[in-house]
């Protein structure tokens, strides 16, 4: 039997081969020992002989055993892998008999998946990826920080020019620091007008970011001086787009806002900071620079400083020039640092992380969801089970072929997701804020579909995984049954099943109660109450050009263009205003009535203003069309209150009702800075 | 005479050519057509598991002329191919060889 087995068995375990290769071995020596004894030595002299002409047997033996167990683990890699393809088979061939149970799973997966994939296409996008700068994570962006007095006001703002000029120069803890601001330039050519992004910068700024132009030069201090010629440095997209990247654009002149300017330098492709600027001019010192906090700075960290210690560095030195210039830095108590990255994303972090928390939970539900389906199953095939076991299926193959068709499943579905997704996507981005960071990076892209790949093998294996147990333990109980009688055995399951389900239904309840906790937190998120009403309000932005040299003659045009307006037909009512309702507003830090006093650092009666509105009209001083609703008196405004000594103001409530206007009806008061 | 490093291999090929041999038979043909060879027996077994690797050689287990359990091993079409590549690889640099020792 033995002697049978060790002819004719195939290799089974490692120890197999080792025995077969000291079998080999040792016929080899018996064979030698056997002619040299018939050759007429001694068995004494025989043994010596053969052990002396086969050489190092240890060594042999080694080298032979180390071959053969590799040559036996391809093999069986080789045949599970030919196994794998048989259960996949299996697998598909039980699927497809099933068509109503594999599509409803299917689907189920499917949108799942898709839903993660969109969602973490737009975390990718947003808050994964890395800025397109050199070192992204040293950059910073600066900024004051205000005593928290005045209710409602900001308590961050940007910079003056000078303020960041000092900072240049005492500052250790950065290496670079620049002045900006990115306003919107008028520009023309044939093919129509159109306004470019651009920036307004000092002559750090490149530096900061570590670029030089590829052509020409940078500024210099003396295109910063007032007066000076008006020069331009081109993004290397409207040199294309403009010159035909032709090196000869260098001394030619452009017209920006009506005025000449000349070219001295293009920008390498790529860099567009800030906010996709498309040329850049020089940030020359003016009253609205050097005197209002309309300048941003940024900053980029000196090796081996940290963001907590520029902080405390920069807070100082902001401390100690708001001692020494009241006046313009009144209320203000340091610096705020943070990563360029961190900011630009911070006001729609939490918000994302939200949305992905919710969907991480909605993919535990599908998974769960899939799970029980395949339980459900798995109870109706235990007989197909059963018979697959006393056939000599080994429990380990059952295993697999559950698995294989969670898996099937799952991956089919994280196709199908990912199709989904990517189909929708231009949808969904469009749904999106237009002011979200990176928005035009949003992409079902080949890191994206790896995530989804990924995720759609991790639902396969946890759905699979309970099911592919069950399936195993049900085969050894009924297999040993379904001897004789060939019934399947519904009582011990049974009750196994019966827990299985409560866990079941029970993470269910609790995914879907921690699930739609989570959306409600999101939709509360979206859906702060502002008091305006957005619905049916179109806003355009527009930059008058520097031919409009006065007031007059801007708010002429602006008339017009508001009666132009109002009579498009559709349109109810229309407003000029410097701002929409809550986007943005002058940094002017409050009003006081004529008369408070100061009190130590506090001011009583200090608000902030809201949006100065250019052509207030109607009943409602903002117009019925910017959305703003409930103000409680006021009345039509007139011609008049353009007037430079006179300012009609709309009260907010109720801290400066009180302060301002206890009673009813107009009533004058004095306003300062 | 010692074998060259590398030529055991060709000479293994050589010796299944006729037909499927157990290692003690090839080892015993190799010594008998060379007219003595200086080798160790046992290094036979380590190239055989390698040819049997790179699929030159295909091994079974059998009963040998003395009614023993013998593992035979057998030239593969792939082995037939290695075999005629190996000799005339062998024959042109022996040739060359011989050519730079004649030259004067």
């Amino acid at each position: 039997m033995t002697r049978w087995r060790r002819t004719f068995r195939v290799p089974f375990r490692v120890s197999d081969i080792d025995h077969e290769v000291q079998d080999e071995l040792d016929f080899h020596i018996v064979e030698l020992i056997t002619r040299l004894r018939a050759e007429g030595m001694s068995p004494a002299e025989a043994e010596r002989e053969a052990t002396s002409r086969f050489g190092d047997l240890d060594r042999h033996r080694h080298r032979v055993r180390r071959i053969a167990r590799r040559r036996f683990r391809t093999h069986r890699a080789l045949d599970s892998l030919r196994g794998l393809g048989h259960d996949v088979r299996l697998a598909t061939r039980a699927l497809l008999r099933r068509r109503a149970f594999a599509g409803a799973t299917v689907l189920v997966l499917a949108i799942g998946i898709a839903a993660a994939t969109t969602v973490f296409s737009f975390t990718r996008a947003v808050l994964l990826r890395p800025l397109p700068y050199a070192e992204p994570d040293e950059l910073v962006r600066i900024e004051e920080t205000l005593t928290k007095d005045a209710p409602g006001a900001p308590l961050h703002r940007n910079l003056t020019r000078p303020d960041v000029e000092r900072l240049r120069q005492r500052t250790t803890r950065l290496s670079a620091v620049a002045a900006f601001m990115s306003p919107p330039i008028p520009y023309a050519d044939e093919s129509g007008a159109r306004r470019l992004p651009s920036g307004l910068v000092d002559r750090h700024l490149f530096a900061v970011f570590g670029v030089l132009p590829i052509v020409g030069r940078g500024f210099t201090e003396d295109d910063m001086q007032p007066g000076a010629e008006p020069v331009v440095i081109l993004g290397h997209r409207l040199w294309v787009e403009r010159f035909g990247a032709d090196p000869e654009a260098i001394g030619r002149t452009l017209d920006l806002n009506y005025e000449p300017h000349r070219i001295i330098g293009v920008m390498p492709a790529g860099f567009d900071f800030p906010h996709g600027a498309m040329l850049w001019r020089p940030l020359r010192p003016v009253t609205f620079t050097d005197r209002f906090h309309v300048v941003q700075a940024v900053g980029r960290l000196a090796p081996g400083a940290t963001i907590a210690g520029a902080r405390a560095e920069l807070t100082t030195l902001t401390r100690g020039w708001a001692a020494a210039e009241p006046e313009l830095h009144e209320g203000v108590t340091g610096a705020r640092v943070r990563g360029w990255q961190a900011q630009l994303v911070a006001d729609v972090r939490p918000a994302l992380l939200v949305l992905a928390g919710a969907v991480a939970l909605l993919m535990l539900l599908v998974c769960v969801n899939v799970a029980g389906l395949l339980t459900s199953r798995a109870l109706e095939r235990e007989r197909e089970v059963a018979l697959r076991r006393s056939l000599g299926a080994s429990p380990g193959r059952l295993f697999r072929t559950v698995l294989c068709e969670s898996l099937l499943l799952s991956l089919t579905g994280g196709c199908l997701g990912f199709l989904l997704s990517r189909a929708t996507l231009g949808w969904v981005v469009a749904l999106s804020p237009a002011d979200l960071p990176a928005r035009d990076l949003v992409a079902a892209d080949a890191r994206v579909a790896a995530f989804t790949g990924g995720l759609a093998l991790l639902i396969g294996v946890a759905a699979g995984l309970l099911p592919a147990f069950r399936s195993v333990g049900v085969a050894a109980q009924t297999a040993l049954k379904a001897g004789g009688t060939g019934t399947v055995s519904q009582g011990g399951s049974g009750a196994r099943g019966g827990a299985l389900i409560a866990i079941e239904v029970g993470m269910a309840t609790l995914l879907v109660v921690g699930g739609s906790l989570l959306l409600n937190s999101f939709t509360r998120m979206l859906r702060v109450d502002t008091g305006v009403e957005r619905d049916d309000v179109l806003t355009a932005s527009i930059t008058l050009p520097g031919t409009y040299e006065d007031d007059a003659s801007s708010f002429e045009f602006f008339e017009r263009l508001r009666r132009g307006a109002l009579a498009l037909p559709g349109v109810t009512d229309a407003v000029i205003s410097l701002f929409p309702p809550l986007s943005g507003s002058l940094p002017i830090p409050g009003v006081t009535p004529r008369g408070a006093r100061s009190r130590g650092r506090r001011r009583p009666g200090a608000h902030p203003v809201g949006q100065p509105w250019l052509l207030p009209h109607g009943g409602h001083p903002a117009g019925r069309g910017s959305g703003v609703p409930r103000v409680r008196r006021s009345r039509r405004a007139a011609r008049g209150d353009r007037e430079p000594d006179r300012c009609p103001s709309l009260l907010g409530r109720p801290g400066p009702r009180r302060t301002l206007a206890p009673g009813r009806g107009e009533r004058r008061a004095d306003l300062q800075r | 005479m010692q074998v060259l490093p590398g030529t055991l291999e060709l000479l293994v090929l050589k010796a299944l050519i006729a037909g499927p041999k157990h290692g003690y038979s090839i080892m015993g043909w190799i010594q008998d057509s060379s007219g003595g060879l200086d080798l160790e027996e046992g290094a036979l077994y380590p190239a055989l598991h390698r040819m049997e690797e790179r699929g030159w050689v295909e091994a079974e287990w059998g009963r040998s002329e003395t009614n023993r359990r013998a593992k035979f091993y057998r030239l593969t079409a792939r082995g037939r191919r290695q075999l005629a590549a190996k000799t005339s690889e062998w024959q042109r640099h022996v040739e060359t060889i011989g050519r730079v020792l004649r030259a004067t």
